[in-house]
């Protein structure tokens, strides 16, 4: 059993090791980082203790980065759910070439966020103003009021062929025998959606909610490519950039040489990541059980 | 009493078959909607690779005159991509690959 253990241990170390050095250990140190006055150049390292912190929460910038990202992944969540969900009944019906419009739904998911933000930029600025398609005689992502709608749909786009595959996949698990069975007892296609199909697929629901939830909240290339994080606007008196995403706000605040302070964010970050990502499949795997 | 259930089942089925085929004919229309919306921009990009820089700036939307650009434009490109990275990039100094 003993020589079993040290096999078993260098089986294990390769992996143990990358994640440590790779995971672990740059997660610990960044923490650490978080609580000093590191500009990134500097040998020398202060103590601040929680300064940073207490700094992050008093710039409007941070302020409106957050809630706009809170704002960003509700409505994708309920977007990018609600157009996968409609596309994986539909590419599952009795259509014709439906494998071939579910190949068609998932090709955006293939390219890049930084190249579809230029695609999409493009589009914005130059088709959309071109056909009329403008608020108040402006493109989309030049109004603050519309900039994370426009977002939105470029996400919803590109991310709805991905979790509508996880539905498809869902749906195709479901009994052919349950689903005929609700048809000759005379229950209309709107019943056996939302009374069989839907309970059945609490499993799929609980992944794509997640997937959703933490792909909006990290949201960073499409961000930088399609918006840069403008238009700018004004909040608490100060001149902020209204699309501009916690993701992108740490990398702006990294870019302006204040590390510790950007690290402070990327901290917050992560708890406030991994708290709504819990609290959301706790919810949903109550909801399985009830199902 | 069974017979004329058991008819009145059939009759219905057969007419939500012919329903669902009308049905069907909707939800066709709908995914060609859908799957134009998601190639559309891909369309574009495709559209204006046949065009000069200011003819994409006059009308994005419009039919390339002259779809042969496209190859010249893909000429362009790939000419003003950088040399590769050799082995012999990677052992010279910087220093001296910065000199003229």
């Amino acid at each position: 059993l003993k020589r079993r253990g040290w096999v078993d241990f260098l089986f294990i170390f390769p992996c143990a090791f990358a994640f440590l050095m790779v995971i672990i250990f740059p997660f610990i140190l960044g923490i650490y980082y978080a609580m000093t006055d590191w500009n990134g150049v500097r040998s020398t390292l202060n103590w601040v203790g929680f300064d940073n912190f207490k700094t992050m929460f008093s710039q409007p910038q941070f302020l409106y980065s957050f809630l706009t990202t809170l704002m960003y992944t509700a409505i994708n969540i309920v977007l990018v759910n609600l157009a996968g969900f409609l596309m994986s009944l539909l590419a599952t019906s009795r259509v014709k070439g439906r494998n071939f419009y579910r190949a068609g739904f998932f090709i955006p998911n293939l390219i890049g966020g930084i190249v579809l933000g230029y695609i999409w930029q493009f589009v914005f600025n130059n088709v959309f103003y071109d056909i009329g398609l403008v608020y108040m005689g402006q493109s989309l992502i030049a109004r603050k009021e519309t900039v994370i709608w426009a977002m939105s749909a470029v996400n919803t786009w590109q991310y709805a062929g991905y979790i509508m595959m996880i539905y498809v996949a869902s749906i195709q698990a479901i009994p052919d025998s349950v689903m005929e069975a609700a048809n000759v007892d005379g229950a209309s296609y709107t019943t056996r959606v939302f009374k069989i199909m839907m309970p059945m697929m609490a499993s799929a629901f609980t992944i794509t909610l997640f997937l959703t939830l933490t792909n909006s909240f990290k949201q960073f290339d499409l961000n930088f490519t399609l918006t840069g994080g403008g238009p700018s606007m004004r909040f608490m008196d100060r001149v902020i950039q209204s699309s501009q995403l916690l993701a992108m706000d740490i990398y702006a605040t990294n870019q302006s040489n204040q590390m510790a302070q950007a690290q402070a964010k990327a901290v917050v970050f992560f708890i406030v990541l991994v708290v709504f990502s819990l609290v959301q499949v706790y919810l949903n795997k109550r909801k399985e059980v009830e199902a | 009493m069974s017979a004329p259930n058991a008819n009145a089942i059939v009759k219905k089925h057969a007419s939500s078959g012919e329903k669902r085929g009308a049905g069907i004919i909707i939800l066709e229309i709908v995914a060609i909607l859908i799957f134009v919306l998601f190639m559309l921009p891909f369309l574009l990009v495709i559209l204006n690779s046949a065009k000069t820089s200011k003819d994409i700036i006059i009308s994005p939307i419009s039919w390339p005159s002259d779809w042969t650009l496209i190859w010249k434009n893909i000429v362009t490109t790939l000419r003003k991509l950088p040399p590769p990275i050799t082995w012999a990039h990677l052992s010279t100094p910087p220093s001296s690959q910065c000199s003229p």
